[in-house]
Order: C-alpha cells, then sequence, then structure tokens
C-alpha cells in the first residue's frame, strides 16, 4: 500500500489530519499539553512529512488547544492566573532564546536530555502518589506574598478545593529550562510544566493541567513568530490541525473537569514515557545516521 | 476565607469578558481557517504547483522551495481580494497566534483594575517580550 499516493489527495490528506487534531486536542486539554506528541510523530512517521514543517504544525495546535481550553478553565476559575504569569516571565524569556537558537544548536544532545528529563519527571510524580499530594498550607515566602494560593471547584468530588503553592524559586527555574527546550524544539513545554507544578509547587492536577494550558499557548506564540517568518507553518498542513484541535479541545475541556484526579495523574505519568521513549528513539535515530 | 475569593463584581465581570473575548477570537480564528481551507478544496486559487504536488512533496519529507509566507498587510488583503487559500489560511493561522497575546494583554488589564502593582509588573513584561517575539521573529 503506497501511503503517498492515497495521501496526496488533498481532501483525504487534510480529513485525516483534522481527524486526527481532534483527538490530540482532547488528550491535551486534559492533561495540560499541547498535542505535540500526538502531531509531530503521527506527521512525521505516518505521513512522512519533514519534521521542521512538523513541528511548525505543533506549534499551532499548542496554541489552539492553549485557545481552545483557556476560555472554559478560566471562567470556571481552575486556572491559577497567578501562578501562571509568574511562571510565563521564565518560559517566554526561555523560549525566545530557544527559538532564536534553534537552527544553529544540534538538536540530538536535546532530544536526550529531555528525554532523560521526561523519565525524571515520570519517577517523581509516581514517587509522589499518594491521597492528597497537594497541600493546603505553605511556608513559601513568594506564595505569601504574591498571594498565589487559592482554590478551585472539583466537579468529580463535587466540592471547592483549597490549595498552597510552595518552592516557587525551584518552579520559576524549572521554568526557564522548560521554556528554553520547547522553544528549540518546538514541543513538549506542557510535558515539563505539569510535573514542575505538580512535584515541585505541590499544586492539585487539575490546576496544574489548567494552568499549563493556559501558558503553554504563550511560551508557544513567543517562538511561533519565528517558525513563520522561517515558511515552517505550511497552511495546508497548519490548518486542519489548527481546527482539529480547537473541536478537540472543546471536548476535553468538558471531560477533564469531572475526571477523577488520581486518574488524570496516573494517566499523565504513562504519556510522560511515552514522550521519554519517543524522545529516545529520536535520539537514537540521529545517532545511527 | 482566600483573599482571592472576595473578587469584586467589576473584577468578575471582566473576567467574563475576557473569557467572551477568548470564546470570539478563537470562533473568528476557526472561521478564517476553515473558509481558506474550504477554498483550498474548492480548487481556487493560482499557485504555480498543483496542490497534489504540494501534497506529493510534504509527503515525501522533502521541503517547499519557495513558500513565502504572507507578511505585509498588502499581501494580506490583496490575498484575501484575490480569495487565494494559502493567504486566508495563513492569516487566520496568523490571528490564531496572536489570540494568547491578546489573552496576556487583557490580564493586564485585569491587574490594572485589581490594582495588583507587582503582577501588572510582571504580566507587562511577559506582555513585551512576546512583542519582542514577533517583531524580530522576522530576522532569524
Amino acid at each position: 500500500m503506497n501511503w503517498h499516493h492515497i495521501l496526496a489527495s488533498t481532501p483525504i490528506f487534510a480529513i485525516t489530519l483534522f481527524l486526527t487534531s481532534v483527538f490530540a486536542g482532547i488528550f491535551g486539554s486534559i492533561l495540560g499539553l499541547g498535542g505535540g506528541v500526538v502531531i509531530v510523530p503521527v506527521l512525521t512517521l505516518l505521513f512522512g512529512i519533514n519534521i521542521r514543517y512538523a513541528v511548525g504544525a505543533s506549534i499551532v495546535s499548542v496554541i489552539a488547544t492553549s485557545s481552545g481550553a483557556a476560555a472554559t478553565y478560566v471562567r470556571d476559575h481552575i486556572t491559577n492566573i497567578r501562578v501562571a504569569m509568574l511562571l510565563e516571565v521564565a518560559t517566554t524569556l526561555g523560549a525566545l532564546g530557544g527559538a532564536f537558537l534553534s537552527p544553529f544548536l544540534s538538536q540530538e544532545v536535546l532530544f536526550v536530555i529531555f528525554s532523560l528529563i521526561l523519565f525524571l519527571s515520570a519517577f517523581i510524580m509516581f514517587k509522589k502518589r499518594g491521597r492528597s499530594h497537594f497541600i493546603t498550607h505553605s511556608n513559601d515566602r513568594w506564595a505569601a506574598k504574591l498571594r498565589l494560593n487559592s482554590s478551585y471547584p472539583d466537579r468529580f468530588l463535587g466540592k471547592r478545593i483549597e490549595y498552597a503553592v510552595t518552592r516557587v524559586p525551584l518552579g520559576f527555574t524549572l521554568m526557564l529550562g522548560a521554556g528554553v527546550i520547547s522553544g528549540m524544539l518546538g514541543i513538549g513545554s506542557g510535558a515539563l510544566k505539569v510535573p514542575a507544578m505538580d512535584s515541585a509547587m505541590r499544586l492539585p492536577i487539575k490546576v496544574s493541567s489548567a494552568t499549563s494550558n493556559f501558558m503553554i499557548g504563550v511560551t508557544a506564540a513567543a517562538s511561533a513568530g519565528a517558525y513563520y517568518m522561517r515558511g515552517e507553518i505550511i497552511p495546508i498542513i497548519a490548518a486542519p490541525v489548527a481546527l482539529g484541535v480547537l473541536l478537540g479541545s472543546l471536548f476535553g475541556t468538558r471531560i477533564m473537569m469531572k475526571l477523577n484526579s488520581a486518574k488524570i495523574r496516573n494517566f499523565f505519568m504513562a504519556v510522560l514515557i511515552l514522550i521519554a521513549l519517543q524522545m529516545g528513539f529520536k535520539a537514537l535515530g540521529f545517532a545511527v545516521r | 476565607m482566600n483573599s482571592d475569593d472576595i473578587k469584586s463584581s467589576q473584577l468578575v465581570k471582566t473576567e467574563v469578558f475576557i473569557s467572551y473575548v477568548l470564546r470570539y477570537g478563537v470562533i473568528l480564528c476557526s472561521a478564517t481557517i476553515a473558509l481558506g481551507l474550504g477554498l483550498r478544496l474548492m480548487h481556487f486559487g493560482f499557485s504555480s504547483i498543483s496542490s497534489k504536488e504540494v501534497i506529493s512533496r510534504l509527503t515525501e519529507g522533502k521541503e517547499l522551495v519557495g513558500f513565502q509566507p504572507p507578511y505585509s498587510p498588502s499581501e494580506f488583503i490583496q490575498g484575501i481580494l484575490n480569495l487565494q487559500p494559502e493567504v486566508i489560511m495563513s492569516l487566520g493561522l496568523v490571528l490564531l497566534i496572536t489570540l494568547p497575546i491578546v489573552r496576556v494583554g487583557m490580564t493586564v488589564m485585569i491587574f490594572l483594575i485589581e490594582k495588583d502593582w507587582t503582577f501588572l509588573a510582571l504580566t507587562s513584561l511577559v506582555f513585551s517580550i512576546l512583542i519582542f517575539g514577533i517583531i524580530f521573529g522576522r530576522t532569524v
């Protein structure tokens, strides 16, 4: 079966991309990711598209997931906007630096580093599993000074959950690194943000996910300008992706609010490992060449 | 009681307003992108190579030589008037890229209304970094 001949039809190409992206959007908005973990492998492996255009499409999908989810999560007060804006200073600086450096540096080492960080994150999240891994009181002076502690309505539990934030400087530093890596690779900022908020700053998973969704769009927009100007956002690829992801995030946000938090965390850890393996294979792929 | 829970009605109204702006922004982007994609699927618009050839090249992992993303306002206007699918799709995508920036801009407004000077400064800083990224993205 020659995929190329089948896919060369524009409608089939567009529709298949669209459907894949709907799935990516549902998935991404539940976990606080941008859908790139689905989009990039599908575009490169299944469709055979050049990695640069796959990454361009991934940036679009991140912004789409973020925008699609933001309206719902902000309105329902799950997103912690203060934490988001504080950490955004770090991620946008990092992303800008990363995007500018991207054409000049080789990506092999980055894939390995990224892969290792993800394995580490999954391990840390696993160690911290347990019924109430988030905290209700914090001694962190930044959390107090900047009034980061808050609460959110949990539809699964049927009540309002109060929570506190801790280790803010650590979270900020992690976000700088996350910004650089995702600016260079064009993917993966959500996969680094959620563990940082969950494990380092100890936010409830739904808040981490919603806040990550809020943030990834801003991070992606910081580097999207560079990708667009380099002609790496191809309309016939990015258009169906954007539409699919926007639709998917519409469903994903509704599902997420009613889910059991423990299930979201477990799902997320499994996905982290999947992405880490994916990145590992990519790195090996580079090494083999 | 947590201080964040005590929200002035003005602030609540602003958050609701922002939520609507975001939602309508998403609808506008989607409509523009869908229009462009629809035009392409209906074989509108000239391009020097056929759509099938473009996709053939793309699915073989090649690079599209000579794809120039529309940049200036006149390019966009001309593309819209001539119903060029790729320009209209690019317009929708550019609007989508600006949505998070609009979102940050509105968050600046929230903190201005709340008179939270620290976060006003932080959010304005993020906004400036974003604008810098858009303007200087061209030089990369």
